[in-house]
């Protein structure tokens, strides 16, 4: 196979192996100087935008892996004082240890 | 968090419940070439969406910063993709979305670090939060809400990911 017949493969297969992985994605949502769970979950997300720009919360994203942790960038959680994360298959924000 | 490691840039959270199987992680990425088809899937920018959004691209090279091995992708990665995994075609985690790459102005940093304590304040209004908090907005938080936002949405298609080899342990 060459290389370019093994690049239009990858194009073929990602419609399935997204399907496949994206289950293990979850966003996660950080409350900076205030606890997430003091604002609606409508709320946060209708204001998601200027929540973010006034630095009350950080957004990013996180996976889970096999041995049951949740990983993400150690900066997205820098500051936070509650973490919680959505994953696309699961309708509730999930808490998230904070130590 | 039950850990992390700053030079890295990982965290590891622990959830409440484990809603899926999880992934695998090996500790290699050797054998990845120069224009490999890699992806990432996240949450950037305003996006709220149930279902996370796909952004494709191809590995360019490797790079050493700070002694930790990153891995040089054309991808669009944006504010929000930030933790993500980032995938090879078989599905598996070669490294963890950290940073866009931007050219960095020192001045501008300079300037930033300025207005977090600026000589003086001018307050134009205050605004209130969902949760019924108010702040009042001066002119400084206003340069740097300017400043922070015009970064966060500039768009390189340039991105960086730590290597997967620093979440074995």
């Amino acid at each position: 196979m060459s290389y370019y017949e093994f690049r239009l493969r990858g194009v073929e297969i990602l419609p399935s192996l997204v399907e496949r992985v994206k289950r293990n994605v979850c966003m996660i949502i950080c409350g900076i100087n205030h606890k997430i769970a003091e604002i609606p979950v409508q709320s946060l997300i209708a204001n998601v935008s200027l929540l973010y720009a006034a630095g009350l919360i950080s957004k990013g994203t996180g996976f889970l892996t096999s041995d049951g942790y949740v990983v993400t960038a150690y900066h997205v959680v820098k500051k936070a004082i509650d973490i919680k994360c959505l994953p696309c298959t699961y309708n509730n924000l999930l808490n998230l240890k904070i130590g | 968090m039950v850990k992390f490691n700053e030079v890295y840039d990982i965290a590891w959270l622990e959830p409440e419940i484990k809603w899926s199987e999880g992934i695998n992680l090996e500790s290699k990425v050797e054998g990845l070439k120069k224009g490999d088809l890699v992806f990432t899937l996240g949450y950037p920018l305003d996006y709220f969406g149930s279902e996370p959004i796909l952004s494709v691209g191809f590995f360019s090279n490797f790079l050493e910063k700070g002694n930790v091995k990153r891995l040089i992708v054309n991808v669009a990665f944006n504010v929000g993709n930030s933790g993500g995994p980032l995938f090879d075609l078989n599905g598996k985690v070669l490294g963890i979305v950290v940073e866009k790459s931007l050219m960095r102005d020192p001045m501008i940093e300079i300037a930033f670090q300025i207005l977090e304590k600026p000589g003086v304040e001018l307050e134009y209004t205050k605004i209130k939060f969902p949760d019924g908090s108010e702040e009042e907005m001066t002119l400084s938080k206003i340069l740097r809400m300017l400043i922070k936002w015009i970064v966060d949405n500039a768009q390189t298609n340039i991105g960086e990911a730590v290597s997967v080899e620093y979440l074995i342990e």
